[in-house]
């Protein structure tokens, strides 16, 4: 049950008018954080967000969202 | 990020052996390509140059955004933060012994009932310091997740909304949905006023109000009056959180119950 005080038929909406590329969007394990990276062509990965706690894991330049890595 | 970006592949990222942590601001001119392209990427990502360098520390965060998402999976376009993501987060912050507070900033429009009651109740039984700070907005769900822990603060201009349970789109039939459905709510409304100063008439009242918000039921708090009722501990930033965080961690002991101010 959702509470929450976006209107569910917005929560909802048809994905057709959302041109996201969402869908390529893989979560992976790096040395005590997770990744959501977005896969590219050639084995390599864009960073998209960082899944931590420690605050110093946002601070990591290899791990800045946008960066392009090749594996972890 | 936008997805029609294109990475061309002319450089791929190596890391750098010789000074990966070497804030970009100190050599102005001679800047490799590939320096210059990470620099460039962070910039269009997240409209800053460089990062700086690490430093230890004792506390974590806990970074609650978006719709908090639980037994249902959300369509992509919705920003989450996943359950299952929080939930052995806590476990291992709990378990590490490095690891002596957690503050926990809230910038939610609310979620799954279950979920954000988990992790309100996870965060009340954790035995570091926590403190929470709610930015932007702690709306719905975010409310007892605000509560949980040992001391909370909201930005002066962050809001929360406080409404009703409900089904949206379904016909409240017969008596056991709207039991069901208040059985929820009271889980909410009990959480929330064991856990802060409101009392639990004026939280009910603040949540049935009409007038306050167009075409709905509830009530909109923001930074001042939600210290006012009681519901927060304090008015606050960044600075002030931090600083409460290692008070409670000198303690040692967090109080798990809040002090009136």
């Amino acid at each position: 049950m959702l509470y929450t005080i976006i209107p569910v038929e917005s929560i909802f909406e048809s994905e057709s008018d959302s041109q996201e590329d969402v869908h390529d969007e893989v979560e992976i394990g790096a040395s005590g954080a997770s990744l959501l990276v977005h896969s590219l062509p050639g084995g390599k990965y864009k960073v998209i967000r960082i899944i931590s706690t420690d605050p110093q894991d946002y601070l990591n330049p290899q791990w800045q969202p946008g960066t392009i890595i090749s594996s972890l | 990020m936008k997805s029609n970006e294109r990475y061309t592949g002319e450089t791929p990222y190596e890391p750098d052996s010789n000074n990966p942590h070497e804030p970009a601001l100190e050599q102005p001119i001679r800047q490799s390509p590939r320096k210059q392209k990470m620099v460039l990427e962070n910039l269009k990502s997240i409209g800053q140059m460089t990062s700086v360098a690490p430093v230890e520390s004792n506390t974590h965060t806990m970074i609650i955004v978006g719709q908090i998402e639980g037994h249902l999976i959300l369509p992509p376009k919705n920003k989450t933060t996943k359950y299952e993501h929080i939930i052995p987060q806590l476990v291992a912050i709990e378990q590490n012994p490095n690891i002596k507070g957690l503050l926990v900033i809230l910038n939610t429009v609310g979620g799954d009932v279950e979920a954000g009651l988990a992790i309100a109740e996870m965060l009340e039984s954790l035995s570091k310091a926590t403190v929470s700070l709610v930015l932007g907005g702690g709306h719905s769900i975010g409310v007892p997740i605000a509560v949980s822990t040992d001391y909370s603060f909201i930005a002066e201009t962050a809001t929360m909304t406080i409404h009703p349970l409900r089904l949206t789109g379904l016909v409240i039939g017969v008596p056991q949905t709207y039991e069901y459905l208040d059985k929820m709510q009271d889980r909410v409304i009990k959480f929330v006023t064991s856990h802060s100063q409101i009392t639990e008439d004026k939280f009910r009242e603040l949540m049935f109000r009409t007038g306050d918000l167009v075409r709905d039921i509830g009530t909109v708090l923001v930074g001042k009056d939600a210290v006012g009722l009681g519901l927060i501990d304090e008015v606050g930033g960044i600075n002030k959180a931090l600083k409460k965080l290692d008070e409670l961690i000198e303690l040692k002991t967090p109080p798990r119950r809040k002090e009136p101010q």
